[in-house]
């Protein structure tokens, strides 16, 4: 299985740093990686199908923010795991994200040797 | 006392200039009363007895000089007063030296008439001498009185003699008494004169004392009042300038964690490209390796990829260092005192930033805060002289308190309430304008009016300084000589205009800040 991934985030620079840093993986066929610039798109995405193994998003974005799009994942696809990727690092911050049902929270500059931890743990559940 | 040193009298300033030098000359007429009251006491005392003597002696020579001696005591004093006023030509200058020189002139003459009586009628013995000696002394205290032109000084020393003959009269009755009558009636005549003339004269320079030591006395008072306000003020100076400072950190505080989002995320991008640049760096060496050793056309093509990436990484890492770097500036000038250069700036990117921080500084402080934010900018808005970092401070004060605003309705209204923070920019014929409103809770009348008043807010205790609103006011009418403009509607909107003027030769330069 593909773990299939969809980044949430309104900076531009997102999917090529994304691209760059799972280069590897992408080349070998490991993960598979789709962009979205707010919370509607990633809304959009997740209709469009085919289904998503993993939801990474930003916490401020426009139109629909990341807080609002876990709402919304927990209601619509409440398999998928969404960890929360914001700048507002803290306890405080973390504990909520949790308390809303946040796989994970991620704080900023983003660590992506935890990051591909977590995908891994995504595309090997029981591993 | 002072006198003024020297008038010119002559010019357009004429009239103004006599009467002030009158009014002065009154005073020191009056201030004369005090000064020459021992020198009354002394020559009045030593008059009544020389007369109280003559009388006694019953001698006619001694009675008549005695006579002399009292109406001297009053003529002296009228004739000096009407040579000193009437008998000189109105000099041109005037000046303390000049007065001086002519009382300087009255003392002379009147001790020359003193001394001359007392040889006319020389008195006899050693008694006679040492009442001649007690004459010069008394006639020279009475010059000193009538120079200084005092009327009530002249009546007190004239008086006691006028009662040593009257009694004369009682006591020997006949020639003496017939010339001691008409002495009185003389005398009385004089002073009856003398007061009608310098009555008001004296009352004058008595108002003019008692209303000067009343003004002097005021001076004091209010310098005194002065020195306090000007210790309080400086005191008030001092708290005001902490107050705007403590503000301006207020405001800077709610405004770090949005910065802090702000430059995590240009950090985040410069970690990883650098940490990915770090290892396309490795798989390039491998490449490279490979290639040196065995040339396969996909390695020529992956080492270009590689190369490609670790070209656009780089640039990439600068670009978001920049960006960093312009946020960590931006703080920097937020949390400094000045006001910054007056420059022309893009209004509608003043407003974008304004946006931004402000959003982020909410966001910071209420992960749950939502908000809508619509932006109406007109791409004519162009450029503005302003001061752009107080302008900055406006907008974001505008904008925080349209965010309490809805965030407060928020919390009590139905679920369809969509809080709304609309920022717009139009560029009117002669000025710019800034338009912030919000779908808040509203401002109601009566705090409408006090709005821009300093330490006013109706935040909790320790929500808010009460101060930014009253420094958005200052910064935008008196350091950009703009308007700000409000209106509300309870429970509707809430809507600032800032309007600024587009020439900005208008607004005062740089510094004139209340800070």
């Amino acid at each position: 299985m593909i773990p299939r991934i969809l980044v949430v985030d309104d900076e531009v620079d997102i999917p090529d740093l994304f691209r760059q840093r799972f280069r590897r993986e992408l080349k070998a066929g490991a993960v598979e990686l789709a962009f979205a610039a707010n919370g509607l798109e990633a809304i959009a995405c997740l209709q469009a199908g085919p289904p998503f193994d993993m939801i990474l998003t930003d916490v401020n974005m426009p139109e629909l923010d990341g807080l609002q799009l876990l709402d919304r994942v927990r209601q619509d696809w409440p398999t998928v795991p969404v960890v929360l990727v914001s700048a507002y690092s803290g306890q405080t911050n973390r504990e909520r994200a949790l308390s809303l049902g946040a796989r994970d929270f991620v704080a900023k500059p983003v660590d992506f040797r935890h990051l591909k931890t977590l995908v891994s743990d995504v595309s090997n559940p029981t591993g | 006392m002072t006198l003024p040193q020297t008038i010119v009298l002559g010019s357009s300033d004429d009239a103004e200039a006599r009467r002030s030098l009158d009014e002065e000359m009154r005073v020191q007429q009056a201030l004369a009363v005090v000064r020459v009251l021992p020198a009354m006491i002394v020559g009045n005392s030593g008059a009544t007895l020389i007369v109280a003597l003559n009388f006694l002696s019953a001698a006619p020579s001694q009675f008549l000089a005695g006579w002399l001696v009292t109406v001297h005591l009053l003529l002296v004093p009228l004739a000096l007063r009407w040579w000193r006023f009437h008998g000189q030509p109105a000099p041109r200058r005037i000046s303390t030296r000049h007065i001086r020189k002519i009382d300087a002139w009255s003392l002379a003459m009147g001790l020359v008439l003193s001394v001359g009586v007392i040889y006319l009628f020389p008195l006899n013995g050693a008694t006679g001498e040492v009442l001649m000696y007690l004459m010069v002394v008394s006639l020279a205290c009475g010059a000193m009185a009538s120079i200084w032109m005092v009327p009530t000084a002249c009546l007190v020393y004239a008086a006691p003699p006028a009662i040593s003959l009257a009694a004369s009269i009682v006591i020997y009755g006949g020639i003496g008494g017939a010339i001691a009558s008409l002495s009185l009636g003389l005398c009385t005549i004089i002073l009856l004169i003398f007061l009608r003339i310098n009555f008001r004269g004296f009352r004058d320079g008595v108002m003019a004392i008692v209303e000067r030591d009343n003004k002097s006395r005021e001076i004091d008072r209010r310098r005194a009042a002065e020195e306090r306000l000007a210790a309080s003020l400086a005191e008030l100076q001092k708290a005001q300038s902490q107050l705007i400072v403590q503000e301006k950190m207020a405001s800077l505080g709610q405004l770090t964690a949005g910065i802090a989002h702000e430059i995590k995320n240009p950090l985040n991008f410069i970690n990883n490209y650098a940490e990915v640049t770090v290892e396309l760096l490795e798989e390039l060496a491998e490449t490279v390796g490979r290639i040196a050793a065995d040339p396969d056309p996909d390695d020529k093509a992956e080492l270009d990829d590689v190369m490609a990436s670790i070209s656009g990484n780089l640039t990439r890492i600068s670009d978001h260092g920049r960006r960093a770097d312009s946020i960590v500036r931006g703080m920097l000038l937020h949390s400094r005192g000045d006001v910054g250069e007056r420059q022309m700036a893009d209004v509608n990117d003043v407003v974008e930033e304004a946006i931004n921080l402000a959003y982020h500084g909410a966001r910071a402080q209420d992960q749950g805060f939502n908000v809508t934010i619509e932006r109406d900018l007109d791409p004519r808005a162009g450029e503005v002289s302003m001061l752009p970092q107080e302008i900055t401070r406006v907008l974001l004060n505008l904008l925080n308190n349209a965010f309490y605003a809805v965030r407060r309705r928020d919390a009590s209204a139905s679920s369809d309430y969509n809080p709304t923070v609309r920022v717009s920019t139009l560029r009117l014929p002669t000025r710019l304008r800034i338009r912030v409103r919000d779908n808040g809770t509203g401002i109601p009348a009566d705090v409408l009016s006090r709005l821009f008043q300093p330490f006013f807010t109706t935040k909790p205790a320790g929500e808010g300084t009460g101060l930014g609103l009253s420094l958005a006011w200052d910064i935008v009418v008196h350091q950009h000589r703009g308007e700000l403009l409000v209106d509300s509607t309870p429970d509707e909107f809430t809507e600032f205009n800032v309007l600024l003027p587009l020439d900005g030769a208008a607004a005062p330069g740089t510094g004139l800040a209340i800070r």
